[in-house]
């Protein structure tokens, strides 16, 4: 059987430049979908184009990125790409949801779309043989809403993904499909595998003895402002053992709140405190809702256990992996200097992913690699 | 329905599965805060948190 899977990883510049060599790793394949994740500084729509005149039978989709990688390296300013034949995927749809004021709307009309394509709802196909992708835009926080309208139209449907970059400008992000550049936009992508799968999510955190009620917050700009009925600086510095006007990134990177679920974190990362006294978190928590208080463990071996996993769920050794890894913890590992242990996880196997400024599957979460891993 | 521990029950029976009721359960606590797989006793017949959780799964496509 010719190849079924490769990744790719070039630093070049221009696009033109970057294509060529992407196009040289990837080499001959008869693929059916193609993944790259590319900086702000790539012309993505001219990357996307190029790969698409290569593998015509192929859908081309991407986004930008705040870092890249694949299985045994990575970088930043750099593109990804994984490129996956029939023997992986024997179908892949895609449709883009334009989200502005109305994402639900926007991701119920690009459900259809995937419908009408697969040949029956989303809520109709075997979730077996079945895995979607999410690229959305990182900078609209419309995570949470489309995730879920994700849930009313394909509750039992694992859509997977990641919340575009732009290297910590914060200033755009772009997706990418068969030429075509969009912002403020999603991309859903329908897979039928050919392979066995799994999803991946790790995170490296546990829970604290500290578990806080948030009971005043405000969903819409993800701030929380009280939990147990006491401002949440207070009541968070006090757990982390700072005072208020010591909370900062290095505090909040690595004590998270986590909602936990059947033992697993859920994990809403904290951003920055509001002069109104607020914080504010890269993910929504709502009133009501129970959270821990996290404390870190070990990234690169909670990385490895995730990739057991899957090896255990898949019944042997992955055969690739489509991966979504958090900007914050690319930081941690810039910090530790971890990226090589990191890699480590995913020896053996093609993989390729990128930095996001957040992971979805089932929601919205932070501090995570989540992807998908197959046969 | 009138209390956390019937929705459970009844979607459990729905479901078929505990990964399909895990996977309903993990999208209706992102999106609600309840846990079904920890029901808390003083929300168990708490009306407004039941309906909230009926809407939810409703929307889901459980439960009618």
């Amino acid at each position: 059987m010719p190849v079924q899977i490769r990744s790719a990883l070039t630093h070049a510049l221009p696009a033109e430049t970057a294509s060529a060599e992407l196009l040289e790793q990837l080499g001959e394949l008869d693929a059916r979908v193609v993944f790259f994740f590319c900086s702000h500084y790539h012309d993505g729509a001219e990357l996307s184009r190029r790969l698409r005149e290569r593998y015509p039978q192929a859908e081309v989709v991407g986004c930008t990125t705040a870092g890249e990688f694949v299985q045994d390296r990575g970088g930043e300013a750099g593109v990804s790409a994984l490129a996956l034949g029939a023997g992986k995927v024997r179908a892949a749809h895609v449709a883009l949801a334009r989200l502005g004021e109305a994402p639900e709307a926007a991701v119920r009309a690009a459900a259809e779309r995937l419908a009408a394509a697969a040949g029956a709802p989303l809520r109709e196909l075997d979730a077996s043989r079945h895995a979607g992708v999410l690229l959305i835009d990182g900078l609209g926080m419309h995570e949470e809403r489309v995730n879920e309208e994700l849930g009313r139209v394909a509750p039992l449907l694992s859509f997977v993904g990641g919340s575009a970059g732009d290297n910590l400008e914060f200033r755009q992000t772009r997706l990418f499909w068969n030429g075509v550049s969009v912002s403020d936009a999603a991309l859903l992508v329908l897979l039928e595998m050919a392979v066995p799968f799994t999803i991946t999510k790790t995170c490296s955190f546990a829970p604290t003895a500290h578990r806080f009620t948030i009971t005043r917050a405000d969903p819409a700009t993800r701030t929380v402002y009280e939990v147990d009925g006491e401002p949440v600086t207070r009541a968070y510095a006090r757990a982390v053992g700072v005072r208020p006007d010591e909370l900062d990134g290095a505090v909040f990177m690595r004590h998270p709140l986590g909602i936990m679920v059947d033992d697993e974190p859920w994990i809403r990362s904290p951003q920055q405190v509001l002069p109104d006294g607020g914080i504010r978190f890269y993910c929504q928590i709502l009133e009501g809702m129970e959270v821990h208080v996290m404390r870190p463990t070990d990234l690169t071996g909670e990385t490895r256990a995730a990739v057991g996993r899957a090896r255990e769920a898949l019944g042997g050794a992955p055969g690739g992996a489509l991966l979504f890894n958090c900007i914050l913890r690319r930081l941690e590992l810039d910090a530790t200097g971890g990226h090589p242990q990191f890699h480590e996880a995913f020896r053996g196997f093609p993989a390729a992913g990128f930095h996001t400024y957040g992971e979805s599957w089932l929601g919205h979460i932070n501090q995570t690699c989540t992807g998908l891993v197959f046969a | 329905m009138k209390t956390l521990e019937e929705i459970r029950h009844a979607l459990c029976q729905h479901a078929g599965s505990e990964v399909v009721f895990g996977m309903i359960n993990t999208r209706l606590v992102l999106r609600t805060g309840v846990n079904l797989r920890a029901i808390k006793p003083e929300a168990d017949r708490d009306a407004a948190t039941v309906q909230k959780v009926l809407a939810a799964l409703r929307e889901f496509g459980y439960l009618s």
